[in-house]
């Protein structure tokens, strides 16, 4: 399901796997509280059904609506040996190549999505810069870890005010720290 | 690592605005573990006043983060502080500081991407130590201006009685150390 790694030709890369993996992040980065019920279930899977809906506080009726969206989407495996049943996910990576250079969308993004839901810091960002600001700024705090720009200097580079940039950054800066148990492509250059 | 231990009591400490915004509201308890910490130690706890005003000149969306600050104002453990760049070597460690920011940072990073109120931060921290604090604590959030400011102060001999600390590790060991 995920894009094949570089060390694969062009000719190797199956178009409508591409495509797939293309519309499920359009669709996770659009819908927070998927990308939130996915981010769970990459975390913890394989979970049960009512554990998931238990501790997100998701009616019973969403939280089955979206994993069966997410089972459409082809990213969720169900566990049917098992009872109840258990739900996994695979952690999904896009690659964009852009004009200014290879960027990575990762489960990192998924999670910072799903976190508007309960973190102003990231809500009010989104709701005044949109999602592809909000992408960026998590490129920027990759680099703020990594220590390649001052907190100040990547709100600089995002074009934003130092207070907006550096509430995100720093908000940002959790999500990415937390992400290093479950999200195998964050170590890759975004 | 016990960062708490290297802050004296009643010493006093320097905290940027991403330290404040990583504390969250009041009823946060970071906040709550911060608050009680300097408190506690009856720290002197002091934000630039450049830090300051950039709270106050943010977007209407971040009302709340002036009110994080206002709060903790009135609580009585925060204070603004003006740098004086008219003291002895208080410019020259401002301008260290940049310097340094600029050569530790990557290659795409040029002078004027390296804001005042960063360096700012290590002016002011060289303006106390030299001005009748026992020790001064600088709590930032990334690791160049961790390593810049600690690296600019030592230069200019006041290393020892400075520390510069990374705030949110700081946050999460006084959370752990109050469960």
């Amino acid at each position: 399901m995920s894009v094949p790694d570089d060390q694969l030709g062009p000719t190797q890369i199956d178009p409508e796997d591409t495509f797939n993996d293309f519309l499920t992040y359009a669709e996770l980065l659009n819908t927070p509280e998927l990308a939130r019920l996915y981010t769970y279930i990459l975390q913890q899977g394989p979970v049960a059904i009512g554990t998931i809906k238990t501790e997100l506080e998701v009616p019973h009726s969403t939280t089955y609506k979206y994993v069966g969206r997410l089972e459409e989407m082809g990213v969720l495996t169900r566990h049917d040996a098992e009872t109840p049943t258990l739900v996994s996910v695979e952690a999904i990576r896009l690659l964009l190549d852009t004009e200014q250079g290879e960027v990575a969308a990762s489960p990192t993004l998924i999670d910072a999505i799903g976190r508007q839901l309960d973190t102003d810091d990231i809500r009010v960002f989104a709701e005044r810069q949109g999602i592809a600001k909000l992408a960026a700024a998590l490129h920027y705090a990759l680099r703020v870890i990594d220590g390649d720009l001052t907190q100040r200097t990547a709100t600089n580079k995002l074009g934003v005010h130092p207070v907006e940039g550096m509430t995100v950054i720093t908000a940002l800066q959790d999500v990415i720290e937390e992400a290093a148990d479950y999200d195998p492509y964050l170590d890759t250059p975004a | 690592m016990a960062r708490k231990s290297s802050i004296p009591p009643k010493s006093t400490a320097i905290i940027d605005s991403s330290v404040l915004f990583a504390m969250g509201a009041p009823d946060n308890e970071k906040y709550r573990a911060f608050e009680e910490f300097v408190v506690n130690r009856g720290l002197r706890v002091q934000i630039p006043q450049q830090v300051a005003e950039e709270l106050g000149e943010s977007p209407e969306g971040y009302v709340y983060q002036r009110d994080r600050l206002r709060a903790a104002q009135e609580a009585g453990w925060l204070q603004s502080a003006r740098i004086d760049f008219s003291k002895p070597r208080v410019s020259e460690v401002a301008d260290k500081t940049r310097k340094r920011m600029v050569a530790l940072s990557a290659d795409d990073v040029t002078e004027d991407e390296i804001e005042k109120t960063d360096t700012v931060l290590a002016g002011l921290a060289y303006q106390y130590a030299t001005g009748g604090s026992s020790h001064v604590s600088i709590f930032v959030s990334d690791r160049i201006a961790e390593q810049a400011i600690e690296d600019v102060l030592s230069a200019v001999s006041v290393g020892d009685t400075t520390t510069v600390i990374e705030g949110r590790s700081l946050l999460e060991e006084l959370v752990a150390d109050r469960i």
